[in-house]
């Protein structure tokens, strides 16, 4: 007799188990459980992957465009106030009153949003305040407030929110001109 | 294709309540992954969320019993979602979504057992001891379930990859080959010879601490 090793037909699908392996199966096949801790720190990595995609699309939207003016807008809650201004043909001046945060960052395309890279300083009246250098162009930015990305919605000028993260748009100007 | 509820109807139920592409709120129960996804890439983060309920039980198990190590599962079984998540709008919904997620959670642990080779034969020169540390020490972790898990630990990664595929996960032969770029007849080999020699280990009393 020749058996024929070609085939599949010499594996037998779901042979009969001993007791033994069978009862072993059924203990590999209890479920582990799922901690809260690691779900909340799955769910918290994917949405900020998902507002980094939505992030990434807006920078492809803003991407090429010119340079004009700089604009001032952008404040956080109600109770906020911010103003951005150029000190120099690269440096940005921003500043926003947020007397009850405990915490403010600026966040921009120029920073890849990184609610950790540009905390800003607090002063006196709650202001919060950071100065730094762009390269010319048109930016939008956010302050990230405890957390929290905000605009006011009467800003002279605020990058579209299709994406849902709100923003709002500085420009500057290149070499020389403000 | 979904019901819709009325908010208050909704607020009451205890189960996963998701919004759908046009606004309606609906009930994730009974609803297939394939939909919880489409839902997903059109913005709504708790069908996301519902797909990890149902899915992180089966994928933490996976991880677990194939690297056998809690900690280094639950990493795997995150990095998959993660890559899961970002890579969504290529999933072809001819694949069944347990299939595309094991797909890429199997990849993952081949690629955290590789990486572990190393670390394992310098740290743990004695493969019980691993074992016993990498347990939880529930009430669940009984020492039937340790010595099985022992000697499940003694397979080839191959063997032991086919064999919770097949008898843990329970995928069909055809899936596991589609998903291990294994050919059937291999799949089904490494299967046997992992039935085979579990029941060695297991009736020798080789699973368990030395």
């Amino acid at each position: 007799m020749i058996h024929d090793m070609t085939s599949d037909d010499h594996f037998d699908d779901d042979a009969p188990l001993t007791p033994e392996l069978a009862s072993a199966i059924e203990c590999l096949r209890v479920e582990e459980p799922v901690s809260d801790a690691w779900r909340r720190s799955l769910i918290e990595g994917v949405e900020a992957a998902r507002r980094k995609q939505r992030v990434q699309k807006r920078l492809i939207g803003v991407a090429g465009l010119a340079a004009a003016a700089a604009v001032c807008a952008v404040v956080a809650h109600p109770s906020n106030r911010g103003v951005v201004s150029v000190r120099s043909p690269s440096a940005v001046h921003f500043e926003l009153t947020a007397p009850q945060a405990r915490r403010v960052s600026l966040v921009g395309d120029f920073d890849g949003w990184n609610p950790s890279a540009l905390p800003m300083r607090r002063g006196a009246n709650g202001a919060w305040m950071i100065d730094v250098r762009v390269p010319p162009g048109r930016h939008a930015f956010a302050f990230s407030v405890d957390g929290r990305l905000t605009i006011d919605p009467t800003a002279a000028l605020s990058a579209d929110d299709n994406f849902g993260v709100p923003s709002s748009v500085v420009v500057v100007n290149g070499a020389g001109e403000e | 294709m979904f019901s819709s509820s009325t908010d208050a109807a909704l607020s009451s139920a205890s189960v996963p309540v998701v919004t759908g592409t046009g606004g309606t709120k609906v009930r994730a129960v009974g609803m297939t992954d394939e939909a919880l996804v489409r839902l997903t890439l059109g913005g709504d983060a708790r069908a996301f969320t519902t797909l990890i309920e149902r899915h992180a039980p089966a994928c933490l198990r996976y991880a677990t019993r194939m690297l056998g190590d809690r900690a280094d599962a639950e990493d795997v079984a995150q990095e998959t979602f993660m890559r899961v998540h970002k890579s969504l709008s290529h999933y072809d919904e001819r694949m069944p979504f347990r299939s595309w997620l094991f797909a890429i959670l199997v990849n993952r642990c081949r690629t955290a057992l590789s990486q572990r080779i190393r670390r394992e034969r310098r740290v743990v020169a004695d493969d019980g001891e691993m074992m016993l540390a990498s347990v939880p020490s529930t009430a669940r972790a009984t020492e039937v379930r340790q010595d099985v898990e022992r000697a499940l630990r003694q397979l080839v990664p191959e063997q032991r990859e086919a064999f919770l595929l097949r008898h843990v996960e329970q995928l069909e032969y055809d899936e596991i080959a589609r998903l291990t770029g294994a050919r059937p007849s291999a799949v089904r080999m490494r299967v046997k010879r992992a039935c085979d020699r579990l029941q060695e280990l297991l009736r020798d009393g080789e699973g368990e601490a030395a």
